[in-house]
């Protein structure tokens, strides 16, 4: 029965999912090998520092017909991300790997969770200012 | 290694799931999941000078079975194809507030403690710009 409503919560839309951007931020975060605008490869740029951040969302029956909901703020990416680049304009995060991962645990728990992994580097790219 | 512990970790606990690697390894485009972009010359390039042309717009549902340690279809998923037909057709030159996002499919609580095969629903999206050329004091 739980199972029911936890799917009958999916089917509406009432679930968002875990989401990741960075959306706010002025360095690039990019994903892909293009790293400025015109094409060709992407430019050498030195590894400054490694960089990970995650989205996530769960949710869990409390057994008293509650549900507790759990989601990593919306923020929180660009938080991560600001940290790491420090303000400094010329520095871009390069995206290895980027995962999105669900999950529904049975055993009449019925807890789901959805999470959405970065992992990068922080390198010096732009040219600075003269 | 670790994956696959998790995996069985995952199943010994009764439950699915699906995971899903996201690359863009033949884009032709710029695409960053912040606001950032850089011109040519590596300088980031000035809001003013964003144009927005197009949104993008990608979705797909990642299957496994047995866990995660059976993957079916999209674990690995590179969306360069789509990103490329996107901006071409919207006449964009990169995409920008890249947002991935990912919810259990309905059919995920069904899947009889993982036994059957799971599935998630991925998408991206973001929004498509063309970068009018340099002003005098729209640089950063």
């Amino acid at each position: 029965m739980k199972m029911l409503l936890v799917a009958a919560l999916a089917a509406c839309g009432c679930d968002p999912g875990a989401a990741v951007t960075f959306r706010g931020l002025r360095n690039p975060v990019l994903l892909g090998p293009r790293d400025r605008l015109g094409g060709g490869a992407r430019s050498p740029a030195a590894k400054v520092a490694s960089f990970t951040t995650v989205g996530v969302r769960m949710s869990a029956e409390m057994g008293d017909g509650q549900r507790a909901s759990l989601a990593s703020p919306r923020s929180g990416p660009r938080r991560d991300a600001l940290d790491a680049t420090r303000g400094d304009p010329a520095l871009d995060i390069r995206i290895r790997e980027l995962v999105a991962n669900t999950t529904v645990v049975g055993l009449g728990l019925a807890t789901d969770a959805e999470w959405i992994d970065v992992e990068g580097d922080v390198v010096r790219a732009g040219e600075q200012r003269p | 290694m670790k994956r696959a512990l998790l995996g069985l970790v995952l199943l010994a606990a009764g439950s699915g799931g699906s995971r899903s690697f996201i690359r863009a390894d033949g884009a032709d485009f710029p695409i960053s999941l912040s606001g950032g972009l850089r011109d040519a010359d590596g300088q980031l390039v000035a809001d003013a000078r964003k144009v927005i042309v197009g949104k993008l717009d990608i979705s797909y549902k990642a299957w496994s079975a047995v866990g995660w340690l059976i993957p079916i279809a999209n674990r690995e998923r590179d969306v360069s194809a789509e990103v490329n037909e996107q901006v071409r057709r919207a006449g964009g030159d990169g995409v920008i507030d890249v947002e991935v996002r990912a919810t259990n499919c309905l059919w995920s609580y069904f899947t009889i403690f993982g036994l059957l095969p799971d599935c998630s629903n991925v998408s991206v999206r973001g929004t498509i710009v063309k970068v009018e050329p340099p002003g005098r004091a729209d640089r950063i």
